[in-house]
């Protein structure tokens, strides 16, 4: 008997592409259907909308990855011209590019806003690098950031993220919301106005129209895993690093552990941890490399939220580091592995994190509120302020030379008459003005602590005061 | 991590006992294995006795050894595996089985002893790598571990779960030999886990001799491999040879023909094969004679049941395509598969999915290396060199592509044969 050649080893797995990126596709069901029904039925239901508004966002997302489709095989059945064609294109997976790319956008892009950004993420993003497995970036990241810089400020002026519902509820998406508080805000000021945490969990809040349910991508991120289709690593250690550093930040302010916890479910930090980051084509290939990759893609989206003005963090910090993966998996295929080889990059990343966050922390830090003292005048360097004492309100004219504290007129005070002696007589407000730069170290005076302590909160918070206002 | 799943498919050929097969009409004994080259001065029509001496290998010492009892017919090319040529001594049977030696028991003392006598028999690891196994008991360093490899990780290969189902106890009589002979202090029979019925067998003989223990390894591919043997067995790694941590491995079919050498005086002229495959009509394990064709074996046990067939010899993971089934049978062939309307998986593009890097038992990066074939200082960075060519990486891969044999072009590039 004579027999065919064929390639070995003869056993190959039933796994293919073709049936990850249907899983991949299934996975993402659930979140279409929970973005369907928070943006067409529920403001249907309450009477916002009309039966066309019903039915937009279901319009929306799935107009996209079927011009996606189209548009690749125009260009290789057309312009190419590939015999081949529709081969070509079925082993590409336009749809996916597609489908992530209407998920990520605000609800009140307009349909042809949306179907440039399709011609951009197949042309810039994909074919230009010479098609699928060969692109640098996330195409359908490269599309959403081109229609957010060039119609950002279009969508933003017919409603942005908001649907027609949820203008009821507030104004804005949690992270421009947390952008257009001053320092790090509290609990009622970033999670009360949606709700509670509960809301930012299952995806309740206002945001791109299918980013904004956390359990929902923890179900596909699940699902994905065990089926082996993404590369588990990348999004966990991504979702822990921004838990941590925001954890670091939250305790350096004194927040609880809501804090972390609104971090990593706002601003679709999951969705783009489980579908954005984890492309296989733009992530790196080495188990060292993914992990790096992870932890960097924490430390990027944390710098990014609380230290530029762009309120959303993950986009940009995944477009990063697409750029860095050939570097990682570089670092990520030493042939040797060794504790040294792997714990050395790992130990500097952690380092490097905790110290990013302490930072944060330390800048951004609450402005502290004294209910006790009050600001009653300003009149050029001339500040007349208030601070409550033992007997009553300690009033002052605090007048400033450049930074510094010129002089302090007492102008009113209920202070013990023997107490106030005391202070007097050690000559305190002079030595305040003396120690003004060092004044949480000037000592009290003996016997009259409980006064000489509001006279320096106040002169404290006059400077506080003076120091915010000129930034 | 040890490895990864595959199907077995090892049920088929392990239902019915070991068949014998010892009249082939002509036996081709190859004069080149590998490495390995001997000298034969037979001329045509001289007569040979079976297991008489008929060559020599000047290399290792290593005798040539006929399988029949006939007369030399004549020289022939005959490809052995997917490249390799090798000239074959075609020797015609004449079915009169004289035997070139006495069949009785040697009485072993000594390690010098034994080791002259499975030099003596043409003793050689039938594992795969044609590697004299007298070369490996002849060390300076002691052994304390033996372990018996039968674990047999390839998916259709029944062979040694077969010999030690029918021959357990002259395994143990041999290897209760070899501890008192080379003071060995414990020794593994590791067996597949989940094969309930060689755990009973195993573990209602194995109390008379307290040395002998046996393993049962996690039903992963490739176990078998001596590292990860070692690794999973001993806790331990080594540098190049086991012998550095005082262990030796033999696989179960070798220790089984140094039974036969030692205890019947019988050299190595035979060993038990799977023929098995969805395209056999009775898929079982024969014990033949090296140097018989495959098609006389197939023949003999009931033939194919379809005219479309891949054939593969030893293993559909680490082993070869045969075109065609007029190939004799020599030491590393443990299996033959015939697989019937084989579909080829079509090749499609690299996403990047890292999922051959992921199983890689030797930590190596086969996507980054197919990348750079052709960039030689990038390459060598990569190491190819490590590969041990389990197929892991082409089995897993999503888009059916080849990475093995990319990574052995890559190979043949940094060592310097394009």
């Amino acid at each position: 008997m004579e027999s065919v050649k064929k390639n070995r080893p003869f056993f190959k797995s039933s796994n293919n592409t073709s049936l990850m990126m249907k899983r991949l596709l299934l996975s993402l069901m659930p979140i279409v259907l929970f973005s369907f029904y928070k943006n067409g039925i529920i403001p249907y239901i309450n009477n916002k909308t009309d039966i066309f508004g019903l039915l937009y966002p279901i319009i929306f997302i799935l107009i996209s990855p079927l011009f996606c489709t189209l548009l690749e095989y125009i260009y290789y059945k057309f312009i190419i011209r590939k015999k081949d064609a529709s081969d070509i294109v079925k082993n590409s997976y336009p749809y996916i590019t597609g489908l992530i790319l209407s998920l990520i956008l605000p609800i009140n892009t307009p349909i042809l806003v949306l179907l440039i950004g399709c011609v951009i993420a197949i042309f810039i993003g994909k074919i230009i690098y010479g098609g699928i497995g060969k692109n640098i970036f996330n195409p359908a990241l490269v599309g959403t950031i081109f229609i957010l810089t060039m119609y950002g400020t279009y969508i933003n002026s017919v409603g942005g993220y908001l649907n027609s519902y949820e203008d009821v509820i507030t104004s804005a998406t949690p992270l421009s919301n947390f952008k257009s508080i001053e320092g790090i805000g509290d609990y009622e000021s970033l999670v009360k106005p949606y709700g509670n945490l509960n809301n930012f969990i299952f995806g309740f809040i206002p945001g791109s129209i299918g980013e904004t349910s956390f359990i929902l991508c923890l179900i596909a991120f699940i699902y994905l895993s065990c089926k082996k289709v993404i590369k588990w690593k990348i999004p966990v250690l991504y979702i822990i690093t921004v838990f941590l550093m925001s954890y670091i930040i939250g305790s350096v302010n004194s927040l609880g552990i809501w804090y972390p916890v609104f971090s990593i479910a706002t601003g679709g930090l999951m969705f783009g941890a489980v579908f954005m980051a984890t492309d296989p084509v733009t992530s790196p290939v080495t188990t060292l490399g993914q992990v790096l990759y992870g932890i960097f893609l924490g430390i990027l989206t944390v710098v990014f939220r609380h230290l530029t003005n762009n309120p959303e963090g993950v986009m940009i910090s995944i477009l990063t580091m697409n750029m860095f993966v050939i570097l990682l998996d570089k670092i990520g295929s030493k042939d040797k592995v060794s504790i040294k080889k792997i714990g050395i990059p790992i130990i500097a990343c952690i380092i490097l994190a905790t110290v990013i966050s302490l930072i944060i922390g330390n800048t951004y830090k609450n402005p502290i509120i004294d209910n006790n003292f009050n600001i009653i005048n300003i009149e050029n360097n001339i500040y007349t302020v208030s601070q409550k004492g033992r007997g009553g309100l300690i009033k002052a004219e605090i007048t400033f030379d450049g930074d510094d504290i010129e002089s302090i007129k007492i102008i009113e005070h209920n202070e013990t008459a023997s107490y106030y002696k005391l202070i007097e007589n050690k000559d305190y407000i002079n030595s305040l003005i003396k120690n003004q730069n060092n004044i949480d170290n000037t000592d009290t005076v003996s016997g009259a602590t409980i006064s000489s302590n509001a006279l320096k909160d106040m002169v404290k918070n006059t400077i506080n005061y003076r120091k915010e206002q000129k930034l | 991590m040890l490895g990864i799943k595959l199907e077995k498919k090892k049920k088929m050929s392990c239902v019915s006992d070991i068949v014998s097969y010892d009249s082939p009409k002509y036996v081709y004994i190859p004069l080149n294995l590998g490495k390995y080259e001997y000298e034969c001065s037979l001329d045509v029509n001289d007569k040979v006795k079976c297991g008489e001496k008929i060559g020599i290998c000047n290399k290792n010492n290593m005798p040539l050894i006929s399988t029949v009892s006939g007369k030399v017919v004549g020289y022939e090319e005959i490809t052995l595996n997917d490249k390799e040529k090798s000239l074959c001594i075609k020797i015609e049977n004449d079915f009169k089985d004289e035997l070139g030696y006495t069949e009785c028991e040697n009485s072993i003392k000594t390690k010098e002893e034994f080791i002259e006598l499975i030099r003596d028999k043409g003793i050689i690891g039938l594992s795969g790598s044609n590697y004299p196994t007298y070369m490996k008991y002849n060390t300076n360093s002691d052994i304390k571990t033996l372990i018996i490899n039968a674990v047999e990780c390839e998916p259709y290969v029944t062979c040694d779960y077969m010999i030690i189902k029918e021959h357990l106890d002259s395994i143990l009589k041999v290897l209760e030999l070899m501890i008192n002979i080379f003071n060995i202090e414990e020794c593994f029979i590791a067996v597949k886990g989940k094969n309930n019925y060689l755990k009973e067998i195993l573990s209602t003989s194995l109390h008379e001799n307290k040395k002998i223990k046996f393993v049962t390894t996690p039903n992963l591919y490739p176990m078998g491999w001596s590292r990860n043997l070692v690794r999973y067995i001993k806790h331990t790694d080594y540098k190049k040879h086991t012998i550095e941590k005082n262990i030796l491995i033999n696989n179960v079919s070798t220790i089984y023909s140094i039974y036969e050498a030692v205890f019947k005086n019988k050299p190595l002229i035979e060993r038990v094969v799977t023929f098995t495959g969805e395209g056999i009509n009775n898929p079982c394990n024969v014990k033949v004679k090296f140097g018989t064709m495959f098609s006389d074996v197939v023949k003999h046990i009931g033939g194919y049941n379809s005219e479309n067939q891949v054939l593969i010899s030893s293993g559909p993971m680490m082993g070869y395509n045969l075109f065609s089934d007029n190939i004799p049978i020599n030491y590393q062939t443990n299996c033959f598969i015939a697989i019937p309307d084989y579909k080829e998986s079509i090749e499609t593009v690299c996403i990047r999915c890292g999922k051959c890097i992921e199983n890689c038992p030797v930590k190596i990066s086969p996507v980054l290396i197919s990348e750079n074939i052709g960039n030689k200082d990038e390459l060598k960075k990569l190491n190819p060199n490590k590969c041990i060519e389990c197929g892991i990486c082409s089995y897993i891969c999503p888009a059916k592509i080849n990475l093995r044999e990319k990574v052995k072009i890559a190979r043949g590039e940094i060592n310097g044969k394009c």
